[in-house]
């Protein structure tokens, strides 16, 4: 080893792929995830191909997840929590890690209370085979619990009052690797988010599906025959400050509801939206494509509110008759946006690095966002701004080349 | 043929790297290359001055509004050393293997030879007014979107129609999808003619804002007074351009307004040498001509080749951020490849028989990596292989193996595996698994404890289209009461089309199960990607039942 070190905070795709992909030289690689998995939202993800691949990218962060477990030169933390960054001539990073069980036996008592645990969230598995270990305890909902009710369903003698461990690490070259946060539609009354069962977000379809192996109500595992797709929640909302289009949502959505009607062939599926955007490299004929499926409203409904019934209408202007016109859905699926990461600013304090006006890391030119304002930070994926998988792995790319220039590595 | 498992050889690797392009994509790129110690030789097909970049002004003056320019001028790329750069010189043979190609270049009538380590794909995208898509023709009032860009960089504006002009209508997406570039180029001019007074009228299908800045932008246009008009269908434009026409839905009624100037849309095309190209470096064509199949594991910057790359312009329409990521891309993926010109390799990933090959060229002609060359008998080099197995399952003389899965450990493997299940574990259902995809669904199945047939068994192979029809075969004599061929999707095999292959494969055994009595149904493809262990499940249990139906396999029984 040349005895350079790198240290990534962020595990998700754009923190795999600079991982994996400064593993080929000779450096000395940490991830630190927050997460008990690697894999960040991405991996979430299901693979949108219907008989053919849509290039959703969703296998992708299968793939570079596999490489990082695979490599030996990654070390991961994971569950840890950057607490300091000190700068002298390196950088100085302090975090605390929870517990992690992951002896054999661990995960297999952890496996097994898995099926069988009444209580929901107390046990944790990963979205990929690849994620080691694949389960965990969830500490956030032990402090919740009794040492009783735990023992009674986890049959593994451990000391549930352990506590996390201070950890330190020295490293030439930071590179922030922490995603976004996606849109959380509760902070608009307007969504009903919270008021109906049939009204969900496409995050939670796809846990959901990753869950039932079907694109199905989440909440009653009906199949949803006429469903609309609201796009743009929470992106290109200036009543929020969102000057942005999320760059993701058309893509997924539209992806998403061909595999809906892969699945069922009746299904009525509706778009309400303001301009569809590029999807991929054969954009126009997939848009065409799902023009000859899928009927398009191009407005931003009025309302959208449970019926009785368990069903939820939908007030829009139609754009032919300039009426208010109503219909029915038995789901309502929200395309939510891309916003900045809940921790950008202490991240940007530790780190000693700006926030532009939208609330993400600020990069150090308009055409190369990988530099941050400091020298050995650097910056990858969706912390500088909304990115698909595609884009986050070539930013992420950029990222890698800055910092094997910065360190001089041969 | 020998046994011996191969021995790791130290390799020189040519540190020297082609970039075809002087586009700021080429430009870029070569820079990037040139930081990590490498010599550039950079071509072009035409004599390129610093001053007539294609693309060049119009992406630059993207970002003109901001205080960052990129950060590479083209004089300054003159003063790089280790960028030697031939002018009007084209690329007319590629011979050779990754690592060490040797080419054969051609400036004007004299021919000559270079060997290079890496190629970098690097032409630029041509641009295209589409007057006819509007039925219109380029007139005092009917302009192209490079024309009023031109005009609006002119430092006397006052000389150009610019000075009479006091509203100016654009048109866009209605004769193309559009994408972002498309749409930032209007709304870059949009703010211009806003500053000099003019008001603009966009009339536009989708905003194609899905790119840093834009919605930002859009809104600045408004802000400034421009106002845009979302239509469906594309409005009415007198001949002459006198007036335009569209059908307001609030309003009921139709608007006219009578612009003084008419502004069409431009498309961006691939660079027409890209055929060529793809034929001389034998590197696949994608989508509308750009230089990248449409497959998740080429992107960003890979192709179907080592060694060869692809970056910004070449393989997609993008602006000027994308195109340095590409570039940054290319220099990350030939270090990792050429490192400091030496690299340990296997001496051999597959071996030709030189017995048993007849020298049919099934395999130099079936080999998607291009990693087949020919001496006296083929050769399959172990730089450019990336172990699919393709050519094995294709030979039709069987001459050729692949050391990570002969066929006689494949089948070796097949026959336990069915003798551990056949007689307890009904049905027996064999399913040939891509390492890359159905493999990993089924290690996640089992992983998640999703309950699977009790006689599966899964057999990893590096791509469907190693499945030689001579292990279906075994598998159903040896017993197996079924066989799955689990392949990548469609577009997403990493050897182009192994998947394609295993299923022409599967096609082919179907008619023959049926001449010797056996029922087709016990032989089935699908396509899985890594992360679908739910399909798995479905798929293997959906060939549960059928067997459970149609009984066990009459060979053995």
């Amino acid at each position: 080893m040349s005895g350079q070190s790198v240290t990534i905070l962020g595990g998700g795709i754009a923190g795999l792929t600079a991982a994996w992909q400064l593993s080929h030289f000779d450096i000395e690689v940490h991830l630190i995830e927050k997460d008990y998995f690697l894999g960040g939202h991405a991996i979430q993800y299901n693979c949108k191909a219907t008989e053919k691949c849509e290039q959703c990218d969703a296998c992708t962060v299968e793939k570079m997840l596999k490489n990082v477990a695979e490599s030996t030169k990654i070390q991961t933390h994971l569950a840890a929590d950057v607490q300091e960054i000190k700068r002298n001539k390196n950088f100085e990073l302090e975090f605390s890690q929870k517990p992690i069980f992951s002896g054999q036996t661990e995960q297999e008592a952890l496996a097994q209370a898995f099926t069988q645990s009444p209580i929901s969230d107390l046990i944790l598995r990963g979205f990929s085979v690849w994620n080691q270990p694949l389960y965990a305890l969830n500490q956030d909902k032990i402090s919740q619990l009794s040492n009783e009710e735990i023992k009674s369903v986890l049959k593994l003698d451990i000391d549930l009052k352990k506590t996390a461990q201070k950890k330190s690490l020295n490293s030439q070259a930071v590179i922030l690797a922490t995603g976004f946060q996606p849109f959380n539609p509760c902070l608009k009354s307007f969504y009903n988010y919270e008021h109906s069962e049939n009204i969900v977000t496409a995050l939670d379809l796809e846990q959901s599906k990753k869950e039932k192996g079907l694109y199905l109500n989440p909440a009653n595992s009906k199949i949803p025959y006429k469903t609309a797709f609201i796009q743009c929640v929470g992106s290109r909302n200036e009543e929020f400050g969102h000057l942005w289009c999320s760059q993701v949502c058309c893509p997924y959505a539209l992806r998403i509801a061909q595999v809906m009607q892969s699945e069922n062939p009746d299904m009525d599926i509706t778009f309400y939206y303001m301009d569809i955007q590029s999807i991929g490299m054969d954009s126009p004929k997939f848009y065409e494509e799902c023009q000859s499926k899928f009927r398009f409203i191009r407005n931003i409904p009025v309302d959208i509110s449970p019926e009785h019934n368990g069903s939820v209408f939908i007030r829009y202007l139609d754009e032919q008759s300039s009426q208010v016109k109503k219909e029915d859905y038995d789901l309502v699926v929200l395309s939510i946006g891309i916003t900045p990461g809940n921790d950008n600013e202490r991240l940007a304090r530790l780190c000693n690095v700006s926030i532009n006006q939208d609330g993400f890391f600020q990069g150090q030119e308009e055409v190369n966002s990988s530099l941050s304002q400091q020298e050995g930070v650097f910056l990858a994926g969706t912390t500088t701004g909304p990115k698909s998988i595609a884009k986050s792995i070539a930013h992420t790319g950029q990222t890698v080349q800055e910092v094997i220039k910065y360190l001089g590595v041969e | 043929m020998t046994e011996q498992e191969p021995h790791l050889i130290m390799t020189d690797l040519s540190t020297d790297i082609l970039v075809i392009g002087k586009g700021w994509s080429g430009v870029k790129t070569a820079q990037e290359i040139s930081d990590q110690g490498y010599h550039v030789l950079m071509i072009d097909e035409e004599i390129l001055g610093s001053e007539n970049i294609p693309n060049y002004k119009m992406l630059e003056r993207l970002n003109s509004s901001q205080p960052d320019k990129p950060s590479i001028s083209f004089q300054e790329f003159d003063n790089i050393k280790d960028i030697e750069y031939l002018e009007g010189t084209r690329l007319i043979r590629c011979q050779g293997m990754p690592g060490n190609f040797s080419l054969k270049l051609a400036q004007g009538t004299e021919q000559f030879e270079k060997q290079v380590g890496a190629i970098v794909v690097a032409t630029d995208y041509i641009r295209t007014s589409l007057f006819e898509d509007y039925g219109l023709q380029s007139s005092e009032k009917v302009i192209s979107q490079s024309q009023l860009e031109i005009m609006l960089d002119s430092e006397k504006k006052e000389e150009t129609k610019l000075s009479k002009t006091n509203n100016v209508a654009f048109v866009v997406g209605f004769g193309q999808e559009g994408n972002p570039l498309v749409m930032h180029r209007i709304m870059r001019c949009v703010q211009d003619l806003e500053d000099l007074s003019c008001q603009a009228y966009i009339y536009v299908k989708n905003i194609k804002v899905a790119a840093e800045g834009l919605e930002r932008l859009y809104r600045d246009n408004r802000q400034k007074g421009a106002i845009y008009f979302k239509l469906s269908e594309g409005p009415k434009i007198a001949p002459d351009g006198q007036s335009i026409t569209s059908y307001d839905p609030i309003l009921d009624k139709e608007i006219e307004l009578y612009p003084d100037l008419i502004v069409i849309e431009e498309s961006f095309q691939s660079n027409p040498t890209h055929y060529r190209l793809s034929e001389i470096l034998g590197i696949d064509i994608g989508p509308w001509g750009f230089l990248q199949e449409n497959n998740v594991h080429r992107f960003p910057v890979t192709t179907n080749r080592q060694g060869i790359y692809v970056t910004g312009s070449s393989r997609e329409v993008m602006n000027l951020s994308d195109m340095t990521k590409d570039a940054a891309n290319v220099a990350v993926e030939i270090k990792k490849f050429l490192a400091n010109g030496s690299k340990e390799l296997l001496e051999y990933i597959g071996i030709v028989d030189k017995d048993k090959c007849c020298f049919c060229l099934t395999c130099f002609r079936c080999c998607p990596h291009r990693a087949i060359y020919l001496e006296d008998k083929p050769v399959i080099s172990s730089i450019a292989c990336q172990g699919c197995g393709i050519c094995a399952s294709e030979c039709p003389q069987d001459a050729i193996q692949i050391v990570a899965y002969r066929d006689e450990t494949i089948k070796e493997k097949l026959k336990k595996e069915i003798d551990q299940t056949k007689n307890e574990l009904y049905p027996t259902i064999i399913a040939f698994c891509c390492e890359n995809s159905s493999f990993e669904s089924g290690m996640a199945a089992q992983a998640f404890q999703y309950a699977l047939p009790p006689g599966l068994r899964m057999i990893k192979v590096p791509c469907a289209g190693k499945v030689d029809i001579d292990y279906l075969f075994t598998a159903f004599t040896q017993g197996a009461d079924g066989v799955m061929v689990l392949a990548c999707h469609e577009g997403n095999c990493q050897s182009v089309r192994g998947n394609t292959f295993a299923q022409q494969r599967v096609k082919n055994l179907h008619h023959l199960l049926e001449e010797v009595g056996l029922s087709k149904e016990r032989l089935f493809f699908k396509t899985l990607a890594s992360n679908m262990p739910h399909q798995f499940r479905q798929y293997s249990f959906q060939l549960e039942d059928t067997l459970n139906k149609i009984g066990k396999n009459p060979i053995t029984s």
